[in-house]
């Protein structure tokens, strides 16, 4: 078989693959208004999505400083590992809650009396909680001589990544108390539904 | 990042890009040696951390060489070749389609690409006594082994992806009833390609060129082939400690447990089960057959095996040592443009995939985003099997094993870094998998971004 032959089926295949994707995919409603019930299922499922990437990047930070406490001595128990793992932990979090951020946006607006502060109170708590993790990951990279004080930068970095993690399922429930028309679209949502018995889990 | 810290990323992907390609020009430890400078300049040049060297490949490959080189001493190789040879007597061409599906089949049992080393040197030498170009069938076999991750119920990366879809309602069986059968399809549009890949090993001047300067012998014809005594029972102890890691891989409730990271126990990984089997494969090949421990270092695939094991160190050792300063880079920037265009989703996942090298930092950085992105969870499964893209750049361990078995000189890394044997089977298998993934989704499946199995309820 020639060889140009082949790539050129492979480049055609390629844009049919994107233009199949386009079909499929990317559903924007950003600034739309859509029904509470399909806005409650994209937020619930995007802040799920981010609790499941945020409850194994709090593992992994927290199996590191366990391993770090029992004197071994494997790369990731010692203070460079550990500060290492941190810091990685920081980025994805980072990363998982600005990818939270964008579904957040993409979600549109409720339809229903105070939809439109509903989901400005969402995205103001998704951009703060970006802020947050923001300032951990500066504070973390200042300079210091002092074994103690890198430590308490350390544990304040932790404790930012668990925090936001743990405000993630409150976040939306909160948002919607004062809509009682996207309060019960949130209770007919399936994946609102799921997000509510991980919160109480 | 800044437009300096962009230049400076640019820099070192080209310090790295010009490294391989000397690499790929010199050939054989070439590879590594210029690997080795490459980490130099990095390192003292551009004042990078070291990237953790490929250990866990090049104990295996360690390992597997040893027993694939002792069976080799023992004759169980020209056994392998007698009874493959017999079999294809009919159709020598369906080894272009039996080995991919064995390579393919060995990675969802075990979760793990690793297995396929060990089957490297009896794809190449079949292929060879049935006169089939051996790029035909090592590259298609490399690229559906890696393909196999995503069709695998242990893997890690199915791990990874699992929680991310589990929340629109795809369990493992949904998310395998996906990639298994578009993969199934993907490879067999690869093999009907490079079926007819190359020229024949009769027109192939290189394959000539190392015919009559006496580096590569003609290959035997299996009829003619004397077996040593003892050369189906190395051929039994081999084919029963691959069946035990592949057993042990699936079945994670008989392996030995050892201290979890986060305290408890978990089962014991695959990898170091593989070093352990392939070395006592070796040990009980020396012992049963007959075979000199002297005479293992002086067989082909000994000496082929080190020459990879080389070529891996330096080159994935500086790959890694790019890849782990630049990962958030090349995430952001290929997140950007699907945020931009999410039609762009699967160019994106494949693009992570080739850039990291790392199936799991695509699938950990690129599935929420697609997810987010709104598109349907059914559909980010059919595209998540793009990850192969880790193959892209000629740095996996299975590329540089693979290219140094095969004597003929038919499997190549490419002069030109991307222009490799592994590239063509690449395109076509993620291009065809990932279509055919969308189609089974659209079919059976309803995906729009709902959950397919969970019941809608109402609570009061």
């Amino acid at each position: 078989m020639r060889g140009w032959v082949v790539w050129v089926g492979i480049a055609v295949g390629l844009v049919v693959l994107i233009a199949v994707v386009a079909g499929v995919g990317g559903d924007d409603d950003t600034e739309e208004t859509v029904s509470a019930l399909e806005w409650a299922d994209n937020v619930c499922g995007t802040v799920l999505v981010w609790r499941g990437e945020m409850e194994s990047i709090v593992d992994g930070v927290r199996s590191s400083g366990r391993a770090g406490s029992s004197g071994s001595e494997s790369g990731a128990q010692s203070p460079q590992g550990r500060s290492g793992s941190v810091r990685t932990g920081l980025e994805q979090a980072l990363l998982a809650t600005e990818t939270m951020v964008e579904g957040i946006a993409r979600a549109g607006v409720p339809d229903t009396p105070n939809g439109e502060d509903v989901a400005d109170d969402l995205a103001s708590w998704a951009e703060d909680a970006v802020d947050e993790l923001e300032d951990a990951q500066d504070a973390l990279e200042e300079d210091t001589d002092s074994t103690s004080e890198e430590l308490e930068r350390l544990s304040a970095a932790v404790g930012t990544i668990v925090e936001v993690y743990a405000s993630g399922g409150q976040a939306v429930a909160e948002a919607a108390v004062e809509d009682p028309e996207l309060l019960r679209a949130l209770r007919e949502s399936r994946k609102c539904d799921l997000l509510a018995e991980e919160v109480s889990s | 990042m800044t437009s300096v810290d962009w230049f400076l990323l640019a820099l070192q992907g080209l310090v790295v890009i010009f490294f391989i390609f000397l690499g790929v020009r010199s050939g054989g430890i070439g590879l590594g040696l210029w690997g080795g400078v490459g980490m130099l300049v990095l390192v003292f040049g551009f004042g990078l951390d070291p990237g953790e060297p490929p250990t866990s490949a090049i104990l295996i490959i360690i390992a597997v060489i040893s027993a694939a080189a002792a069976m080799q001493a023992a004759g169980g190789i020209d056994y392998m070749v007698q009874i493959a040879s017999q079999a294809l007597r009919a159709r020598p061409k369906a080894l272009n389609f039996v080995a991919p599906y064995v390579s393919y089949l060995l990675t969802i049992l075990t979760g793990t690409s690793n297995t396929f080393f060990s089957i490297i040197p009896v794809i190449n030498e079949v292929a060879y006594a049935n006169k089939i170009r051996p790029e035909r069938v090592l590259a298609g076999s490399t690229v559906a082994n890696a393909l196999g991750i995503t069709s695998s119920p242990v893997a890690a990366a199915t791990a990874t992806m699992l929680p991310l879809v589990e929340v629109y309602g795809y369990d493992l069986v949904d998310v395998l009833l996906i990639t298994i059968p578009a993969s199934i399809i993907g490879i067999l549009a690869m093999s009907i390609v490079m079926s007819r890949h190359g020229k024949d090993l009769d027109a192939d001047k290189e394959y000539q060129r190392r015919v009559a300067a006496g580096e590569v012998q003609p290959p035997s014809v299996a009829a003619e082939i004397t077996l040593l005594p003892h050369a189906k029972r190395s051929v039994a102890i081999f084919l029963t400690g691959v069946a035990a890691i592949c057993i042990f891989g699936l079945f994670e409730g008989i392996r030995p447990t050892v201290a979890a990271e986060g305290g408890g126990v978990e089962p014991i990984s695959v990898t170091p089960l593989i070093g352990m089997f392939m070395l006592a494969v070796a040990a009980l090949i020396l012992l049963l057959c007959q075979v000199k421990a002297t005479d293992v270092p002086g067989t082909p695939i000994f000496k082929s095996g080190m020459v990879a094991m080389i070529a891996l160190f330096g080159i994935a050792w500086m790959a890694d040592t790019f890849i782990a300063s630049n990962e958030d880079a090349i995430v952001q920037l290929l997140g950007d443009m699907a945020e931009q265009w999410p039609f762009m989703i699967a160019v994106a996942i494949f693009g992570v995939a080739a850039l990291t090298t790392s199936q799991s930092a695509a699938t950990r950085t690129m599935v929420p985003l697609g997810l987010a992105l709104g598109i349907g969870a059914g559909y980010m499964i059919a595209m998540w099997t793009a990850v192969v893209g880790c193959l892209f750049l000629p740095a996996n361990g299975t590329q540089i094993a693979a290219a140094e078995a095969d004597t003929t000189g038919t499997t190549t890394l490419g002069k030109r870094v991307v222009d490799h044997s592994f590239q063509l089977p690449l395109q076509i298998a993620w291009i065809v998998t990932a279509l055919v993934g969308i189609g089974i989704v659209w079919l059976f499946f309803g995906d729009m971004g709902a959950a397919p199995t969970a019941p809608t309820t109402t609570t009061p």
